[in-house]
């Protein structure tokens, strides 16, 4: 069997999101059958500018073939079409008009798709918001599985996705809010789908002991790992965690590593680390008593699902579906929804090691049974076994 | 003062969990009890304590998000509902304004409005109170700490001087120790060092003899093996004569 891996971006260098999700299913993948990545030259995501050389290079043992990029993304042209769709009536025409301003923009990708579809048994898309998921799957809806990673964004509303997600002959969920989401959204509850997400690779060794020694961190913190955003909730999270400074006596420190875009405020007990190796993150999440997660939109947090791995428990955004429906379903960690939420559900963590502890339990028991790479790795073979047999 | 204030993170946890079976749920069912009761509790400025709802950072929607929840209606209905709302489409903006209240969402807009406009002026005046009180605090701390630390700094100067003075006559004494063994050294050093370069010129002149009665004897060697081959010459021209003269006697 030879399965194409269609993403937007990929690479060694692309350490999160749907690319990184799809370059770890591929590598995974490969034990079981011929893989091949279909993906474009960008390396940016905003601009989707031609970066990698075109054609064919091998990626840890995967064979990469890169298409070029027709036309840059122009971010404010970007801008006003988007608003334009989300505030205003509109027809079809002014959402695929939006569709090729998302990109990236790769008609020679579709092309190819188009004119080899014989060479592949099944071809999956990743994120079903860009241009090569939406005419990939309209180029070869028979041989099409979807990963949506989709969030609870206002663009999933758009009428083009509603007829987009009856399209494809199977569906690779993130999480039951998605499946539940895209469901209500377009009816296509007759369309083959599995909830499996992705499994993570956890280091044999890792020391909360040496990340304290290293970045001179004394007593309990909190950690935050991921892009240090807005729209991923961190300027609520620093309001909230200052404020519970300020009301409760604790030493409680946060901790915050990632790539910032955000002003961090300064306050002796907030630590920013900046971008950490894979090492470091681990080390940190060891010694962390809770990671924070306040991100509003999470198709599926792949950090939390690290943390689990390591037995900590999460103090997630309630707002997000995704993350409140994983702390319910695993009883690995408390979510808040206000302030007072945080505070009581954070109190509550702190002061009870023996409800992080079963909590810890808890999360990592729901780990194994739903993201080791075994697990995940099945998912994918009954999904494409099941396409074959209804041939 | 504010420490005081603070509530301990260890207070007041009235959460009962069954640690053998943990339910999020629960615990969070709890929580927002917990928070509605205390919220129900009259205190002073209450309403204006009040925490609103997080809000995503996120455009307006595009289109309403259907009721997850919703359970599902069957296809007859399903498809007697999508025929009327395909009649009635033109006439959906009069049904809207008709229907949909909008003069209570317009005074609920106020009412939110005027309650937070109570709640800004409410933290502005907390704030203004609490930056008066901060900087009158840190002028009074400052002005009673001035005159102790001139004292302190009096104190430490003249203890600083003393302790100067002391080491530098120490360091003085040591110092001409030190250049009265380095001048004796360098004396015996200097003496050494001039027989040393007699010694030199000797051996340079010496060396300069040398190489004068060198030469002169290659002169010497040059000469005598030029005699010689001169002599090897008449040697061999003389036993030619001796042949020749040999063959004349003999005829």
């Amino acid at each position: 069997m030879k399965i194409a891996f269609v993403v937007q971006r990929y690479g060694l260098e692309i350490n999160g999101g749907a690319e990184l999700h799809c370059r770890w299913v591929a590598e995974h993948m490969k034990k079981y059958c011929e893989v091949e990545v279909l993906t474009t030259r960008a390396y940016d995501y905003i601009t989707w500018k031609n970066h990698y050389p075109k054609g064919e290079e091998v990626v840890n043992n995967i064979p990469v073939k890169r298409f070029s990029v027709t036309r840059t993304r122009n971010p404010e042209r970007f801008g006003r079409i988007q608003n334009h769709i989300l505030e205003n009536e509109h027809k079809e025409g002014d959402e695929l008009k939006w569709l090729e301003e998302e990109g990236p923009l790769s008609l020679s990708l579709i092309r190819y798709i188009k004119d080899h579809q014989d060479d592949y048994d099944y071809f999956i898309f990743f994120s079903y918001r860009y241009y090569h998921s939406y005419w990939g799957i309209h180029t070869v809806p028979h041989k099409s599985i979807l990963v949506p990673t989709a969030e609870h964004d206002p663009i999933i509303h758009l009428k083009i996705f509603k007829n987009l997600f009856r399209k494809p002959q199977a569906f690779i969920y993130n999480s039951f809010e998605e499946r539940k989401m895209i469901h209500t959204l377009s009816q296509n509850e007759h369309v083959l789908g599995d909830v499996v997400g992705v499994g993570t690779e956890i280091p044999s060794q890792y020391s909360g002991e040496q990340f304290r020694r290293k970045y001179q961190i004394r007593g309990d913190y909190i950690i935050y790992i991921g892009r240090i955003d807005e729209n991923k909730g961190c300027h609520q999270l620093f309001d909230y965690f200052l404020r519970f400074k300020e009301e409760i006596a604790s030493d409680i420190k946060l901790v915050l590593v990632g790539s910032t875009v955000l002003k961090i405020p300064s306050h002796p007990d907030i630590f920013y680390l900046g971008f950490l190796p894979e090492e470091d993150k681990f080390n940190g999440l060891d010694g962390a008593v809770i990671l924070a997660m306040p991100s509003f939109y999470e198709s599926l947090s792949m950090v939390t699902l690290e943390a689990w791995a390591l037995q900590k428990p999460v103090l997630a955004n309630g707002q997000c579906r995704v993350l409140k429906g994983q702390c319910l379903r695993s009883n690995g960690g408390l979510f808040y929804e206000n302030y007072q939420e945080f505070k009581e559900a954070l109190r509550l963590l702190l002061s009870l090691p023996e409800l992080r502890l079963a909590m810890g339990g808890n999360a990592h028991k729901y780990f194994k049974e739903n993201y080791t790479w075994e697990v995940i790795e099945n998912k994918y073979l009954s999904i494409l076994n099941q396409l074959k047999e209804s041939k | 003062m504010e420490k005081k204030n603070k509530k301990d993170s260890k207070e007041e946890i009235s959460i009962k969990i069954d640690y053998e079976d943990i339910d999020v749920a629960d615990i969070m069912g709890q929580i927002k009890r917990k928070i509605a009761k205390e919220a129900e509790k009259p205190s002073p400025g209450e309403s204006l304590k009040e925490e609103p709802a997080l809000t995503p950072p996120s455009p307006p929607q595009f289109q309403e998000e259907p009721d997850m929840e919703e359970e599902e209606v069957s296809g007859f209905k399903k498809k007697a509902k999508r025929i009327l709302l395909k009649l009635m489409k033109p006439f959906t903006p009069l049904i809207k304004l008709m229907i949909l209240p909008v003069h209570e969402q317009i005074l609920e807009t106020m009412r939110h409005l005027h309650q937070t406009n109570k709640r800004l002026d409410f933290i502005h005046a907390k704030l203004e109170r609490r930056g008066d009180e901060i900087y009158s605090s840190l002028t009074n701390r400052l002005d009673e700490a001035i005159p102790a630390l001139h004292e302190r700094i009096d104190k430490l100067s003249e203890a600083l001087s003393s302790r100067i003075n002391k080491d530098f006559e120490k360091t003085n004494k040591k110092i001409g120790q030190v250049s009265q063994t380095i001048n004796k050294r360098m004396n015996v050093l200097f003496a050494d060092l001039a027989k040393t370069m007699e010694y030199t010129k000797l051996l340079h002149s010496l060396s300069h003899n040398m190489v004068v009665e060198f030469s002169k004897l290659k002169i010497e060697e040059e000469n005598l093996k030029n005699k010689t081959r001169i002599m090897e010459k008449d040697f061999e021209f003389l036993g030619k004569r001796e042949k020749a003269l040999e063959k004349l006697i003999l005829k």
